[in-house]
């Protein structure tokens, strides 16, 4: 089956405005696969590439090598953004506009008819929760508001393949949740997205398959539980284990004698959050060409 | 810079080059239909008066827009503050800006010919009778001179040709002259017109044109009383059949052949002398003069009770 | 959910259009029409002021046309440069602009819909302005005409009633006529090219200021630039060839707005030959291609 995206050698250079005529590498040979249906999470500290991967991805910026596409279609086409839906970092839309005027602009450009964007914007209002705001400016929505808005205008022309920059950031604990469950909708409805974020509970908790990038290099990728396995470690999972039953267990193993140790009894919480640690700390920071 | 931006820039010089000739040629169609004035750069007294932002904006097609505005400094000046020097260097500005506007000529012939002169002979308290006739008489000159600019601008404009014919009139006395402005004028309308009549009128006046004068004027008395003029016949103008009768007996026209009319000129002469006082040789005008003289000579009056004699006949 | 099923064309107008009236509801919800009510301010002015001012009735008609066109061209000029320099770097700053090119919208049609908006701003302004122009004027010219009408039916000496005659054909002439739309159209070309080219510089300009100044540079040189050089070549005496070369590439790289200088002509009753007209709509739509393609080329790589 088609990937819904490929990514294959990435590299982009930024020039930086200087009397130096210095260049940044953004990106460095990238290269990566999300298939149909999955949620892709790509994780990385600021800067390291992640915004710059979606906005070549998404043609708003041209690969200095390499090349991205979307449904086989190169992302350099107009068309390949037929199947796509976008939620940019912090989005700004037009302030000017309604919720419900919001959704019809970017309907209209999405290609659908009058009709079929009335009933789309009454769906995705109800689906985001803007039902009651859809006649109000957007220069009066929280941040959640016009998060979920973007949500709602990302998903307008029913993308195949949906782009999520940091759907969260500065959103609070609910709004967080409720953007968790739309993201977890989709994927019901056969949506791929990607998804950018630095909460990476968040990540690991929807994400099918996540990629850690750092310095523009994709350092780490795979299934998350695979990523999220450690070879060296062996979970026991029991079900109303008793205390007793644990004691002996502990005690076997003491009593085993080879190397083997019982290291934590309980959940292994933060795992994503180490494994992203290890991977992106102890690195040279020189980046330049 | 990225290959297309050069291909912008290389665009732009492109197009520069092609639209240049097609430009050229719609400058040219311009200047033919009165678009553009003759003096579409401001010269150098002219620029240091608007200023560099006025002449920007005289070039940036604001021109008529300075034009009103100094037009209404002008008025301004006449109103509130009876400053002629501004009067005239405000019209100066708006006749330059816009030389084809005859209004602006017209208004600042009229300003100092008749507003300014008028001012200086009857209400100047600053200065010396010898200087007021002198500034009065400056003021005539300067007036006359907006008259001939504009009409050197406006050849056509029949108002501004009868204007120079009404200034030659009243203010110089010049009959010839006025004779020759009112025909210009007369050939700009496609009707015969009040600067037809004049034009006859004061070609009568004009020595050594007699005959031409008389064939003209015989014609506008005939459409008169034939009922083809605007004029109504019993309305026949005073002016008309008097000079007309005098040429006739100048001219030596036979008595068979003279114009028909029952014109009471001996009315005309009593109202006219009604106005005469002695002593009013000054504020007689020679035109009133050479009228009541005609009249006399028309009406036979004997000599010694003539008003008219021959030193109210020297110009004044 | 299913996937799209309305197909994608290469170059859509309803697309255009789509961002030609996003950018228009913009402009409006600004209240960039509020300058309507000082237009309306400078003529009702304008008609109080000149009865106070001059008795020469088709002179108080030229004053209304001159201050309410000075006003036309003020706010079109201003309002071409100012509102289409922020048009393109507003969306990119806000990332408004990430989110529509993120949808099947090609980048040149997303330039033509900004710069449609902003000159659809400009057309319903000038429609506006003009039919408030043509009410006032009408409504002077009427009551002026009364007056004189009047005067007409009393006695007069054949040289009083010529004057009438004439003031009445001057008044007639001065009125709100078909001519005055060239002036109206004029101003229209100016903005709209006024408009491309700032467009085109604010696609590769580093900030909104230098877009504005860089245009209103232009703009004024544009407009001098074909009469000093006219006057220069005719009199001076020699030319080096260094003089003719820099003189011709300033030729080249700014527009001529001399050819959309009809306003004055038209104040003063100057009739435009339709060859004429056409060469100079020809001429302004040609500017437009020109700049848009211009900006295109800019903007079509640009990294956002």
């Amino acid at each position: 089956m088609e990937p819904a995206v490929s990514i294959r050698g990435l590299t982009k250079v930024f020039r930086v405005p200087s009397l130096k005529r210095q260049r940044v590498v953004a990106v460095r040979d990238l290269s990566l696969e999300v298939a149909s249906g999955e949620i892709y999470g790509l994780i990385g500290p600021n800067g390291s590439g992640k915004s710059t991967t979606m906005k070549v991805l998404l043609g708003l910026s041209r690969p200095t090598r390499g090349s991205t596409a979307i449904f086989g279609r190169d992302s350099l086409s107009v068309s390949s953004r037929i199947d796509v839906g976008f939620l940019p970092e912090n989005p700004y839309f037009y302030k000017f506009l309604t919720g419900e005027e919001t959704l019809h602009f970017y309907g209209r450009l999405g290609g659908l008819r009058r009709k079929e964007i009335r009933e789309r914007s009454g769906e995705l209002l109800a689906l985001v929760g803007l039902e009651e705001a859809r006649h109000r400016r957007l220069s009066g929505y929280s941040k959640g508001m016009l998060q979920r808005i973007g949500l709602a205008q990302a998903l307008i022309q029913r993308p195949r393949l949906v782009v999520l920059d940091e759907p969260t950031a500065g959103v609070d604990p609910a709004g967080s949740r409720r953007i968790r469950d739309l993201i977890l909708k989709m994927r019901d409805d056969g949506i791929t997205v990607i998804l950018s974020s630095h909460l990476l509970e968040q990540v690991q908790e929807v994400c099918d398959r996540v990629g850690i990038i750092f310095q523009g290099e994709l350092c780490r990728e795979g299934p998350m539980k695979d990523l999220m396995a450690i070879e060296d470690q062996t979970e026991i999972l029991l079900e109303k284990a008793s205390p007793e039953l644990l004691e002996k267990l502990k005690t076997v193993i003491r009593e085993h004698g080879d190397e083997s140790a019982l290291l934590s009894m309980g959940h292994p919480r933060t795992t994503l959050e180490r494994l992203f640690l290890e991977e992106t700390s102890g690195k040279s920071p020189d980046t330049r060409e | 810079m990225t290959r297309l931006r050069w291909f912008a820039l290389l665009l732009v010089l492109v197009f520069g080059a092609v639209r240049r000739p097609a430009e050229t040629a719609i400058a040219a169609s311009l200047k033919k239909e009165h678009f553009r004035e003759s003096n579409q750069l401001p010269d150098g007294p002219m620029r240091e008066k608007l200023g560099q932002l006025g002449a920007a904006a005289a070039l940036g097609g604001f021109r008529s827009f300075l034009a009103t505005l100094y037009e209404l400094r002008a008025i301004t000046a006449y109103y509130d503050d009876v400053d002629y020097q501004s009067v005239e260097l405000n019209y100066h500005m708006a006749t330059q800006l816009q030389p084809r506007e005859p209004g602006y000529w017209d208004s600042a012939a009229w300003m100092l010919a008749t507003n300014a002169r008028r001012y200086y002979l009857t209400y100047d308290v600053e200065h010396t009778e010898v200087e007021t006739r002198a500034l009065a008489r400056k003021s005539v000159r300067r007036g006359k001179k907006f008259l001939d600019d504009g009409i050197h601008y406006n050849p056509e404009d029949y108002v501004l040709n009868r204007a120079l014919g009404n200034h030659y009139v009243n203010r110089e006395e010049a009959f010839c002259e006025a004779a020759e402005a009112f025909g210009r004028a007369a050939t700009l309308m496609e009707e015969p017109n009040a600067s037809t009549r004049h034009h006859a009128i004061y070609l009568a006046l004009c020595s050594g044109r007699e005959r031409e004068a008389y064939g003209k004027l015989r014609l506008i008395a005939e459409r008169i009383q034939a009922g083809k003029s605007p004029i109504p016949s019993h309305l026949m103008p005073g002016s008309v059949v008097l000079h007309l009768r005098y040429l006739e007996g100048v001219l030596g026209i036979p008595e068979g052949q003279r114009f028909r009319s029952n014109f009471d000129f001996q009315a005309l002469y009593d109202r006219l002398r009604a106005r005469w006082q002695p002593g009013m040789t000054k504020q007689f005008s020679r035109l009133h003069r050479l009228r009541l003289y005609r009249l006399e000579e028309i009406l036979q009056i004997p000599v010694d009770q003539r008003i008219s004699g021959r030193e109210l006949l020297r110009h004044p | 959910m299913n996937p799209s099923p309305s197909p994608h064309r290469l170059c859509s107008p309803i697309r255009v259009w789509v961002i030609a009236r996003n950018t228009l509801t913009q402009l409006v919800r600004q209240r960039a029409f509020y300058f309507l009510l000082v237009f309306s301010l400078v003529i009702l002015l304008a008609a109080m002021l000149i009865q106070n001012f001059t008795d020469d009735a088709s002179r108080q008609l030229k004053i209304m046309k001159d201050m309410s066109f000075f006003a036309m061209s003020i706010f079109c000029t201003i309002f071409a440069i100012v509102a289409t320099s922020n048009l393109i770097p507003r969306d990119v700053e806000d990332r408004t602009l990430y989110t529509i090119l993120a949808k099947p919208v090609p980048r040149l049609e997303y330039l033509v819909g900004k710069y449609a908006g902003g000159m659809l701003v400009i057309f319903f302004s000038l429609a506006i302005m003009t039919v408030l122009l043509y009410l006032a004027l009408y409504a002077r010219q009427q009551a002026l005409m009364a007056e004189y009408l009047v005067v007409l039916n009393r006695p007069l000496s054949p040289e009083g009633r010529e004057d009438i005659e004439l003031i009445l054909s001057q008044l007639k002439e001065a009125g709100p006529s078909w001519r005055l739309l060239t002036a109206v159209l004029a101003i229209g070309l100016q903005a709209l090219v006024l408009g491309a080219l700032t467009l085109f510089i604010s696609t590769f300009a580093s900030s909104g200021l230098f877009t504005v100044v860089v245009a209103f540079v232009a703009f004024f040189v544009g407009y001098i630039e074909p009469v000093v050089l006219d006057y220069w070549r005719s009199s001076a005496e020699s030319i080096s060839r260094l003089g003719s070369f820099v003189s011709y590439l300033v030729e080249l790289v700014f527009p001529n707005f001399q050819t959309f200088n009809l306003v004055d002509g038209v104040v003063s009753g100057a009739a435009l030959a339709k060859g004429t007209m056409a060469k100079i709509l020809s001429m302004a739509m040609a500017y437009v291609g020109v700049y848009l393609l211009a900006a295109y080329f800019c903007f079509a790589e640009k990294e956002l």
